[in-house]
């Protein structure tokens, strides 16, 4: 093969290499973000335990915020092989907050119905919960490749990846919180 | 369920929930292992199992 034939190749290759290597970086965690990871990879599977994210900074004591959350969040993605869960139910159940799975059903069922997207206000009174915390929901749904911008689709201008339209059998979208009087807290499948 | 009648039987239990069809959050409370309260009031609840 000559040269000229293998340049593409080679480009493609390079392309390849570069994102895998930046994509190794960003999931690149601290301490903190590591103990959530171990919480959680102790406490998958035990009583049907699917425990998400979140419940699992608070029980490490790791300050709430959507960067962290989105860190740790793409750091499961990015290792299936971590826990047998993860390759079970998939990521999406687990790195996701309830508001977030209720945004992102909301789109689902008006998509799936064929009928333009609900607006924030319309989002905001379904899900019950502020117009701002709707934006930051639909900006994580949107990082984590679940969403894409669609001016086509109306309303909040979102819509859902074909993936995620039909999430059975995964969990992705759905949730069962479980808080014990005084004690631990866990989602279940 | 089954966690709420057997290994948290003797706890107080809340579920956070939702419906599956629709966006509406449901919250149900067990008490040692009996339910206690259900929100919003038009919450089906289902007993049975084998």
């Amino acid at each position: 093969m000559r040269l000229k034939q293998l340049l593409p190749i080679l480009t493609a290759l390079l392309v390849c290499v570069s994102t895998a290597i930046a994509a190794s970086s960003q999931t690149q965690l601290s301490a903190q973000e590591q103990k959530v990871i171990d919480y959680l990879v102790k406490d998958w599977g035990k009583d049907y335990s699917v425990t998400s994210v979140d419940i699992a900074m608070d029980a490490v004591k790791v300050a709430q915020s959507d960067e962290t959350r989105f860190r740790i969040g793409s750091y499961i993605k990015a290792h299936p092989e971590l826990h047998e869960v993860i390759r079970r139910w998939g990521w999406v159940t687990l790195v996701l907050t309830p508001d977030e799975k209720l945004i992102a059903r909301a789109l689902v069922n008006a998509q799936r119905d064929s009928k333009p997207s609900p607006s924030v206000p319309e989002l905001a009174k379904a899900v019950a919960v502020s117009e701002a915390d709707i934006m930051r929901g639909l900006a994580m749904l949107e990082r984590y490749e679940i969403l894409e911008k669609d001016r086509q689709s109306g309303g909040v201008g979102y819509k859902v990846l074909q993936r995620y339209l039909k999430w059975e059998p995964r969990l992705d979208f759905v949730f069962h919180n479980v808080s014990v009087e005084g004690g631990r807290k866990f989602s279940v499948n | 369920m089954l966690l709420v009648s057997s290994k948290l039987a003797n706890e107080k239990v809340i579920v956070d929930d939702s419906s599956p069809e629709s966006t509406k959050r449901i919250r149900v409370v067990f008490d040692r292992g009996k339910l206690a309260s259900q929100e919003p009031d038009s919450t089906v609840f289902f007993l049975g199992g084998g």
